[in-house]
Order: structure tokens, then sequence, then C-alpha cells
């Protein structure tokens, strides 16, 4: 089953006539943006199908091609992002999948660290392990700390497990020697030697994904792979069936975790480079947004039905964070809370994550304090509003009985709310905590607005950054409901909502650039000028031919070069750029280091001995020029253009916001009823996907693309 | 999550209360990020031995991270103490240090660092926090040999002093400080982490000041701590009244005496509690003694455990709480007393504490743990001179089964809540090597709910030095519950070329270049009678190759049956008639 769009047109090829479309699908909708020569966009939001996604995908893609009148045929490139690799994760319905290891060390995967997510909690589990010990097979070899092989793999040895994986039904191998990361060649060996084996059987080795001490999460990160990608790879092979029988033969991008785009087929291969692929899409957009008006400082804000998310971006580039874990309670990076799922060392943008959304519940806990979450009412029963059973009070609920969401108008109107409901609902917290249903209402919404702003300390005091400077984003179908208040508890003065941001991670998908990159482990590696130089030198010339080989153009491609820095000793690492031509010559090792320095500095506040700076990793990553040429600014401006739901002239809600304010009457508009001449809050901005709440001390206006700008006093 | 609603409204603003809480948690939190991400030894940055907490203006504790347990109890102690001694001469920029006071101490590697916070000229909250260095001098290097018979022997002792007057470091401090340890550049870049964590909760008090105004802070940091004793009240008041009576021993204390004995009985009157470590051992000969604050934070600790919410640590929270624990005992050593392996103790501790709650709340508490982590160090000096310590540890294998579920394997034990340290990270020392780290199979004990499985380290030497291997539970194994049988007995060995040969539960042994050292860490209690045991269960562990089929026949009445297509299934009939043999009454009940 080989990648057959990919073949069948050339990469670069794509850049003259037709459509580009963007296929974003989440847990509960898949979002489609497509974009014409013309710049013309078109845009559907249609229920997901799992497990079977590709069905939503092509009922949305045909909806979407039809509209626009355009064959699947007409259609150039197809950019995706997904959760299906997450979900298989998540849901334990991965592929049966064996480990092959050092002998002495069949445990490694089931010991883990030993850290639990939380000191007292008695009654937590570990999460389930993805490879029982059954199919955890020992190899009699052994790679010293020094790299010497004592002894090497057996080839005789290594042929009779193959065999024996492949006659229990194994689907997928992950292969993790313990300090393979020293000598990776002995374990792409055992990895050959395997493949040869049991033909037809995935073959994962650790280090072609991470090539760094540190056993268990390499182990982790293989077998995370191994996991998924007997999954994957069937969905996207469904997937390609489905566009080819809709007429599309365009080549398939896909969203992975680090924000740049795969070809389906090396998504095939790692696809554990895809498990933040759908969140990844959202920041890519509000990322291309910063540099497209030129913005240093900015906070990414994603809010759905169940999670709220925030990254920070920085002179263009966001943040990224070298090893996160998925399952437990929540995908996230390392910290005090790890332990609780499955590590991932594998970069990622840096994505802060809570599990704060519209669903989340307001309770009352032991001590009489109100708390909203971690619990949610989900997708079923939902909010008590959606009278579908659901008799806690959740967020939603709360933003009803404030006037913020219009009873009759959300999803398009396909979701009438019943206030009375809420208010049952509401009425027995208020009466525990001693306030009206109103300001209980209230309440909720501060509690939610501080979890949030907690979540923008996470990526930005904690890295040393004033969250003051940046400019707030805010997209997803709830986020836009607490922008002001977010930016108001972190003293953010402007703030922005993009057109369609209910759609916005799609958009992001359109302006996505495909990416690759290499990274070599450089551990204790002496500092040298020359050695350091010639090394990055010899990544790029292997990845920029790699690509060329691939038929993308030279001229397309750009290529950054990094290095992951630390003290010795240290586990966290800083990424230092290092632009071209600085490895030329002695300053430029000095100007490295200076960088390093300055980094920490700033991010904790002091440095120490420069002697002991160490550079345990060096990366070169290659990005090909998307050829969306109207840029993001020019997607989402026409998307708006065409938008939705204005509201009714004159139209006017009361709307309560906090005790200093009070209930005010409150006008009701459609984005297009906005311009560049800002107008005072309060105010209610209803669009198809979305509500955006500008509160009273907070002015609304249009820019030139389209984005709503919101000033704070 | 059930609601649980409080009878009467019992906030002003109960919004704006829950709002500050959630920003000071998060500011205890955000210093703990800091110590793990810029720290350089292994402790702190793979085993995250360390703690952190914020403060108000008169020193009690607001919120506290997610950290070690036995380290966040001492907390209130330490700052009551650095408040009363020096309330009067505090100044922007100070931070204070120790390690060992009469009032506060955990053993002598933990080293406590502590800022007031300014305002302008308004003292407006502290932080703190405490962290585990690598060495700190002494006749071992690590800090924690248990041979040590006075704490004289174990390292520099730092009374309360200011490490900084006013932003200034004190140079004399640091350079005793320095001269005192194997490893001064280690200890500094550490301590540059704790100060750094300091530096961090400095700007979020002085921002939450800010926003509330100084006496509305306060005010919210009193309804803070009214609330967390409210919390535990309540959940003190949801235990049966009564006198809840346990006993647990260590199986020796290093140096030839022993058993030691820890006792303590727990009586709950209506919302209030006491836990009284009366009838525990002698203060021991050994380096196994625990200071007074270790006791009273492995009390409030493991009876936090054991509440149905999450309450939020802080001052208030021992308003409920009494402690009792005479002189001159393992539980409230003398201020000359060893301390260094106290780590050994305080699990023991935690297993005590928990065997008497078992009786209070059968449902909610698990059997005993593995009986805490071994604690391994190698050190020595090199060819050319240099000293090294090499931590390899904390080595672990698990908790017990409790109602519900079986005991995790390889999970911290409650008293700590460390990684390990990975092989890959240890062997780039080039002084040992693992040969081994897994389960041992037929380990686990046996219950409806079994408890942990043992691990076995073998570790092969590189070369010569000193290993200190502190274990314990082999004499007397983790106990299990409710007809749960004990885990098994921990073991170490050692083949010095001619054949293992036993070592002693503690030890500081001379290695040489190819010495091979094996440990088998004690496994987790079981929970309830094994003949009621789902058998399905019992048939995945024996896949598994974690349980013999032996085993599995004469522990849990389980017999497997071949089948024809060669898959092994449970035998319904024959494990009926094995249970019934063995006298199985009824089924096992899940609840």
């Amino acid at each position: 089953m080989s990648a057959a769009t990919e073949t069948s047109l050339p990469a670069g090829s794509d850049t003259v006539g037709g459509v580009r479309v963007a296929v974003d699908v989440g847990g509960t909708f898949t979002d489609i943006v497509l974009i014409d020569e013309t710049g013309a966009v078109g845009k559907a939001k249609v229920l997901s199908t799992p497990p079977d996604f590709e069905q939503g995908v092509i009922r949305g893609l045909r909806a979407v091609l039809s509209g626009h009148g355009v064959g699947g045929d007409g259609v150039q490139t197809l950019f995706h992002g997904m959760t299906v690799a997450t979900n298989a994760v998540l849901e334990g319905r991965g592929s049966a999948t064996a480990l092959v290891t050092t002998r002495g060390f069949r445990d490694t995967l089931e010991l883990g660290r030993g850290r639990r997510p939380d000191t007292y909690d008695m009654n937590w589990l570990k999460v389930n392990v993805l490879v029982p010990r059954r199919f955890r097979v020992e190899v009699n070899q052994r790679i010293t700390a020094d790299g010497d092989l004592a002894p090497p793999v057996d080839p005789a040895e290594a042929s009779e497990i193959g065999r024996r994986l492949r006659d229990a039904d194994v689907e997928s191998i992950a292969v993790c020697l313990i300090n393979s990361y020293v000598r990776p060649d002995e374990e792409r060996r055992l990895a050959e030697l395997l493949r040869a084996a049991c033909p037809g059987v995935w073959v994962t080795a650790s280090v072609d994904l991470d090539p760094e001490p540190g056993e268990y999460e390499r182990t982790s990160t293989a077998v995370v792979n191994a996991y998924v990608a007997p999954i994957v790879d069937s969905y996207l092979g469904r997937l390609e069936r489905e566009l080819d029988g809709l007429g599309v033969h365009a080549p398939l991008y896909v969203m992975r975790s680090s924000g740049g785009l795969l070809r389906s087929g090396t998504a095939r291969a790692e696809p554990v480079r895809l498990i933040e692929s759908g969140p990844a899409a959202g920041v890519v957009g509000v990322r291309a947004l910063a540099r497209e008006l030129g913005l240093d400082s900015v906070i990414a804000f994603d809010m759905g039905g169940t999670t709220a998310k925030a990254t920070l971006i920085e002179n263009g580039e966001a943040f990224e964070t070298p090893q996160y874990e998925v399952g437990g309670a929540m995908n996230s990076g390392p910290g005090l809370g790890s332990g609780g799922g499955y590590p991932i060392r594998i970069a990622s943008l840096d994505i802060a994550e809570i599990g704060a959304g519209g669903g989340s519940i307001f309770w009352v806990d032991a001590g009489g304090a109100p708390r909203v979450g971690p619990e949610s009412a989900g997708a079923s029963p939902g909010p008590a509003c959606y009278g579908a059973g659901g008799t806690r009070p959740t967020l939603s609920d709360a933003k009803l009985l404030l006037g913020y969401l219009n009873p009759t108008a959300i999803a398009g109107g396909s979701q009438p709310l019943d206030a009375d409901l809420a208010e049952q609902a509401m009425a027995p917290v208020a009466d525990a905590l001693g306030l009206s249903v109103l300001d209980v209402a209230y309440g909720a919404y501060e509690i939610a607005v501080a979890g949030m702003t907690r979540l923008m300390r996470a990526v930005t005091t904690e890295r040393g950054r004033d969250p003051r400077e940046a400019t707030l984003v805010a997209f997803g179908g709830a986020g836009p409901a607490y922008v002001c208040a977010v930016a108001r508890q972190l003293e953010i003065r402007r703030a922005l909502v993009p057109p369609a941001p209910g759609l916005f991670s799609a958009v992001g998908l359109l302006v996505a650039e495909p990416q690759h990159e290499l990274v070599r482990a450089h551990v204790d590696g002496a500092l040298t000028v020359d050695t350091l130089s010639g090394l990055l030198d010899e990544m790029e010339s292997e990845i920029v031919s790699g690509l060329v080989a691939d038929g993308y153009e030279a001229d397309r491609i750009r290529c950054e070069r990094s290095a992951e820095m630390r003290y010795e000793g240290q586990t966290g690492t800083l990424r230092v750029g290092i632009p071209p031509g600085t490895m030329l010559g002695e300053p430029g090792l000095d100007g490295v280091l200076d960088r390093f320095e300055a980094e920490h500095e700033r991010t904790y506040g002091h440095q120490k001995d420069r002697g002991s700076i160490r550079m345990p990793a060096i990366r070169v990553r290659a990005h090909v020029r998307n050829e969306t040429d109207a840029g993001l600014l020019g997607v989402s401006h026409n998307l708006a253009t065409d938008s939705g739901v204005a509201g009714s002239p004159g139209a006017v809600r009361d709307a309560y916001f906090g005790p200093s304010f009070g209930m005010l009457a409150t006008r009701v508009l459609g984005r297009s009823d906005l311009t560049a001449l800002p107008v005072a809050g309060p105010l209610i901005v209803e669009e198809m996907d979305s509500t955006i709440v500008i509160t009273p001390d907070a002015r609304a206006s249009i820019d030139d693309h389209n984005d709503l700008v919101i000033e704070l006093a | 999550m059930s609601d649980i609603v409080a009878p009467n409204p019992v906030f002003a603003d109960p919004v704006t209360f829950e709002v500050y809480r959630s920003q000071l948690v998060g500011l205890a939190d955000e210093m703990g990020l800091i110590i793990l991400r810029t720290s350089h030894s292994p402790i702190l940055n793979h085993a995250l031995d360390f703690s952190t907490a914020v403060c108000d203006a008169s020193g009690r504790v607001l919120a506290q991270g997610n950290s070690m347990m036995v380290h966040i109890g001492t907390f209130p102690d330490a700052m009551s103490m650095i408040v009363d001694r020096w309330r009067d001469d505090l100044a922007p920029g100070d931070v204070f240090i120790f390690n060992d006071e009469d009032r506060v101490s955990q053993h002598l590697p933990d080293m406590y660092v502590a800022q007031p916070y300014f305002v302008g000229r308004e003292l407006v909250g502290f932080g703190i926090c405490c962290a585990h260095h690598v060495d700190i001098g002494g006749h071992t290097a690590g800090g924690m040999d248990v041979l040590a018979q006075s704490i004289f022997a174990e390292g520099i002792r730092i009374p309360l002093v200011k490490l900084y007057r006013a932003g200034k470091a004190d140079e004399a401090v640091l350079a005793i400080l320095k001269r005192n340890v194997r490893l001064p550049e280690l200890l500094m870049g550490d301590l540059s982490g704790q100060l750094a964590a300091l530096h961090a909760g400095e700007g979020g008090i002085a921002k939450l000041v800010e926003r509330y105004g100084s006496d509305h802070f306060a005010r919210l940091a009193e309804e803070l701590l009214d609330y967390t004793e409210r919390m535990v009240r309540r959940e003190i008041a949801a235990i049966p009244d009564g006198r809840y009576e346990f006993a647990d021993q260590l199986d020796d204390d290093g140096v030839g005496g022993g058993p030691v004995p820890l006792r303590v009985a727990i009586t709950v009157r209506g919302d209030a509690i006491e836990v009284d470590w009366t009838g525990s051992g002698p203060q021991a000969a050994s380096a196994i003694n625990c200071h007074i604050a270790n006791t009273r934070s492995i009390s409030y600790g493991a009876l936090q455990a054991t509440f149905r919410e999450q309450v939020a640590g802080n001052d208030g929270f021992r308003r409920a709480v009494d402690v009792v624990a005479p002189p001159n005992t393992i539980v409230n050593a003398g201020r000359t007393a060893a301390r260094g392996a106290r780590g050994l103790t305080i699990y023991r501790m935690v297993d005590t504490m928990l065997g008497a709650l078992a009786q209070a709340m059968p449902e909610r508490v698990p059997a005993a743990a593995d009986g805490g982590p071994a604690l391994v160090r190698f050190f020595g000096v090199d060819r050319e001179g240099e000293a090294f310590v090499l931590p390899v540890g904390p080595w672990i294998s698990g908790w017990g089964a409790r109602m519900g579920s079986d005991g995790l394997d390889h999970a911290s034990p409650l008293g700590a809540n460390f990684a390990n340290i990975p092989v890959e990270e240890v062997e780039r020392s080039r002084r040992v090597r693992f040969e081994h780290r897994g389960f041992v199979p037929d380990t686990e004990g046996v219950g409806c709910w079994r408890g942990c499985y043992s691990v076995r380290f073998d570790i092969r030497f590189l070369s010569e030095g000193t290993l200190q291997l502190l274990t314990q539970r082999r004499v007397v194994r983790p106990y299990g519950l409710a007809g749960g049988h004990p885990g098994s007995a921990s073991s170490n060995t050692i083949d010095r070329g001619s054949g293992p040969e036993q070592l002693p539960i503690s030890a500081a042994i001379s290695v040489s270049v190819g010495d091979l050292v094996s440990h088998v860490h004690s496994s987790g209690g079981g929970w309830g009678n094994p003949l009621e045991r789902e058998p399905e269960a019992v048939l995945q562990e024996v896949l598994d190759e974690k349980m013999s089929r032996t085993r599995a026949c004469e522990q849990y009445g389980v017999v497997l049956d071949d089948g024809l297509d060669g898959h092994l299934a449970v035998d319904r009939i024959g494990t009926l008639e094995r249970r019934s043999d063995l006298g199985a009454a009824s089924v096992c009940q899940t609840p």
C-alpha cells in the first residue's frame, strides 16, 4: 500500500491552477476550508465520524467542492490535521505491538520512571502498558556507555525473534536497546534483521525518532509510534482511496506536532510525530498571523468544548517542548504533574493545556469553595441548557445565564438552549454559596478565567516572559467569549479574534509549510567550531538533497540551525538558534554561547560557569515555502467577508458583567457591523461558530484583514 | 466526584477566594518547576527530591507545590522559627539558609532556603524551599551513612543564618559551606536553582499583593487557612470515632541492633485527631533517627492521603491534628543523634500510620507498600584524586493492593514522589553497568487484589569505590490486609567472582572492578482473600510470565488448561474444585 497520491503528482508541480484545501478533523467537528487561485474561499463544518473519520472528511469535502463548483481533479493540494493517532492511544485501540530490547531490560517500559502525578492521591492508577510483557522480548546483546558491543546482536537470534513475533500475529515491533543513542547503527541493524525476518510487520527503531539518552522515554516514544503506525497507515490509506474515488489526486500533507507539514508517506512511517497534529494547526495559524502583522509577542489561546490551550509565539516562532505526555489526564509537557501518561520525546509545539471548556462542571467542595472542573459534562449529557439530561451546571450554562450566548443561534441555530434548565442546575450551587444565580454564574466564569490565566502564565512568566507585552489571539468555539476577561487578568492591552474563529485551525493548515528536520545527539562532545560547523553543513546538505529528490524546488527551501543547550547535569534544555555564518570563525562559537547565556538569564534569572555549557543535540530544520500566496490574512479576510450570522440590526440583549458593571443592555452585532472605528463595550459579536464577548472596559474594531481587534484601557 | 455542599455559605466573596487560592497554588508549583529545570544533580532533576511553598507575612504556609510529602509538613515549623528569631531584622533581598536546627531538620543533605518578600518596605510574605543536595561533607559522601553514630560525622551543620543580606551574599557563609563539601560546584549550582525559585515566588506574591492590596491579601490568607482547616475537620469527622493502634518495625538499625519497633495510636474524636507515636523504639545508635519535624510531616501526609477530597495543604492543616512523639526516641531524636539514613524510617512510619488508618477506613487504605526505596550511592576517589559521588538509586518496587485494585507496580512510595534515575544516565559515569532491572516473577503480595511485584537490580562495577546500599524489609515483610498475604522479602548479594554472597541489610562495602551486586526489592502486600481473585486476572499474569502456573494453582486456586489450540485458558470447573478444596467461602466482590 504505497502512497499512491504522492507518486502520481510530483511535489512542486502543484503551483498553478486548482484549489488548495485544508481539512481539520477534531473529535466533534470536521472543518474544511478551501481557497482557489483567485483567493476566493469556501468552507464547511460537518460532524466527525469516528472511528471512520474519512467518511466525515469526504462528506465535508464533497460539500465544499460542489459549493465552489470544482471537481475532485480541481484540488491541487490537500492539507490535513487529525486526531487519529492520539485517539488510538487514548482509547487503547492501537495495533498488536511487540518490543524488542536488551537482555535484562524487558520491563523498562512497564516500570516507567515511578513518579506519580499527585503526591497525595492513593487512588491513582497507572495507564495501561501499551505492550504487555508477553510481547516484550530480550535480545542477548549490550551496548556499553562507550559504544562497545559486548556482545553485538547475533543475526540468527534476531531472525528467530522476528519469526516468533510474526507467528504470534504481531502487527508492529518497536526496538529500543540500552545505550543505542551511542550506537544507533547497532539498533538499526537489529531493526533491519527483524524487517527481513517478518515482512509486512512495521518495525520502529527508537533512535530514528529520538537519539537522546534516557531509556524509558526513548522506549516509550518508539512504542507509541509502533502502536499507532498500522492504525494511521490504515486511516490514511482509506482516506486516499476515498479521495481517489472523489477524483482527488492531489498530494496529501499532514500536520505534525511541531507545526510543519509531512508528506503522507512520511507521516505513515513516523506517526508519533502527529500526536499533536490537531492543536498544532491552530498555533501555526496564529504564528502566520503574528508574522504577517509583525507582532513580536503573541499568545495563542484556543478553547473548545473540553480543553483550553495556550502557546507563546515570540518573534514569529512558537515555543517548542522536546517532550510531552499523551494520555493520563491531559497531553502536556514535562512538569511536576508528569507521570500520568505516555511520554513522547518528539519536538512539539509547547502547547499548555487544561481541562476547561464549555462542558466543565461547576461545583462546591467540602470546604465551601466554588470550583470549575476538572469533571466535564462532555458531549453527553452535555450542559444542562442543551436539554439532553444534564443536571449539573457547566460553563456553557453560566454563559447562557449571563446573556452571552444567544439561546437560538448557537452552532448556526442547530442547538437551542434552555435558560430555565441552566438556572435549575445552577440554583443548588447558588444556595450553597449564598449568592444569586446570576452572581454565581458570573463566579463560574471568573474562576474559569483564573484557570486560563494560570495556563497563560505557564507559557510566559514560567519562561521569564512578560505577558503584558503580548497580543492575545483567541480562537476555537469558546475562546472568544473569554478573551477580554483573560486579557484583563494578565494586563494585556490588545487582543485579537480572527475571522471564523471556529475554523481557524483549518485556516492555519492552509498556510503551513512542509518541514523536515535532522537531529544529531552530541552528547558530551567537545564544543569546537570545526566539528560543529562541519556537522551542521553535512546535515543541511543531507536534508536539502533529500527534499530536492522528493521534487521540491531548491529555491523554496530554507534551513534553520539550532542547538539544544544546557549546563552540565541539567535535564532541561534551551534551544538556541545558530544563524547562517555564525559558525565560521572563532567569534561564532562565542556568539552561540552568549545567546545561550542570555536565554538562561532571561528564563531563569541567572547564569553559570561558561565552561559547563553543554550541547546535547543539534538540529537542522528545513522549511519549504508555502504556496498560499495570499497568506493567512488573505485567506481569513475572505472567510470573513463571506461569513455567516450577522446580528439583526438594533438587536439588544441584557448581559451581566459582574458586580462592578452589573446588568447592561448590550448590543448584539455581526462582525460586518463593526468598522475601523473602535466601539466601546459592552458588545456581543455573534458568528456562526463562536460568540465574542466585549466587556464594558474594552473597545472593539475591525482591522484591514477583518480581524476583530480588542483594546483594553 | 460528588457535590458535597457545605451547610452554610462560608465566604463573603467565594469567587475571589477561589481565584486567589488557585493563583497561590500555581505559584508554589511554578517555583518547583524552576528547581526541576535549572538544577544539576539527578537527585533533583531526575528524582525530584525537593519541595516549595509560599507563606504569608507571619510565615504561615499558604500553598505548597506538588512535591515531597516528608519535606512539606516541616515548612510550618521552619517558617515559625524564622519569624520568631528574625522578625525584627528582615530586609528586602535577605535569604536564609539552614539544614540543622533543633526545631526543624531533615537529614543534613536537605537544605532549606527561605526569603522574605517585600512590596516597598512592607513585609508581605515568604517563600521557602527544601532540596536534597548530592553531598554535604561528613565521613562518607552523600551524608546518608547508616553507620554514623553522631550527627558530627554526617556533614556540615548549618544553623539558621542569612546567606544574603539585602541582596548581598555573605561570602563567609559561602566559603565555609564550599570548604566542607566534596562537590562545591554542584552544591552551588543546585543552590542557585533554589534561589531562582524563591526569586520567582517573590515576583508572584508582589503581583498578588498589588492586585488585592495587602490588607485584602492578608484577609484572603486567613480565609485560606480556615478553609483548609474546615476541609480537614470534615474529613476527620467522617472517620469513625475510636482509637486505632498499629505496630510495624524496621529489621535492624544497621549496626547490629534491632529490630526497631514503630508504634502508633491514632485517636479520632469528632473532628479532631491525635497521632501518638509513644511505644516506638528508643533513639538508635545509628543514623536511622527521625527529627520530630519528620514525624509530624509523615503524620499529616499519610492522613491527608486517606481523605476523600483533595485538600489544599497549608498551615491550617495542623489545627485539627495533634502529633505526640516522646523525646529521645527513634521518632523524636535528640539534637546530636545521627539522622542521615532516616529515609529508612520514614517509610515505615507511613506503613504504620496506614496500618492504623486501615482499621478505620478499610475500603480506602492500601496494604503495605514495598517498605520504602533502597538508597544506593557509589562513591570514592578516582585516579586523579578527585572525589566522585554517584547516585544510583532510589530503587523501588511499588505499592500494596487496596480494595478494588492491584498495587501499583514501580510507583514512588507515598512518603515521597520521585522518579528513578535512568540506567543510561547512571552509566554515563562509566563507573557501573546495569545488567538487569525488572520484575521478579512469583513475588507479588498474594490477595484478591495483589500487591506489586518485586523488582531486581543487578549492577556490575567498572571502577572501585564504596557502595552504600541501605535496604529494609528482609525480616519483617510488608503486611497484607483483609486476608491478603504479605509481600515478599528483600535480599542483597554480591558476586566477587566466586558466586553470590549475602550482604547485610544495610551496608557500605568496598567493591572492585568486576564485582556484581544484586538487590531484590521487597514487594507490596495483598488485599483480600486470594481465592476470590478474578481467575482471568491470574491467567493474564501467567501469560505475561509474571506468575508460574504452580503459584496460580497453589496460591489462588486457579487451574489453567492448555486448550486444544495451545492457548492457555482458565479451567472453570477445575478452579471451582481447587478453590473449594482450599476453602474458598465466597466469590470476589467488586466494589
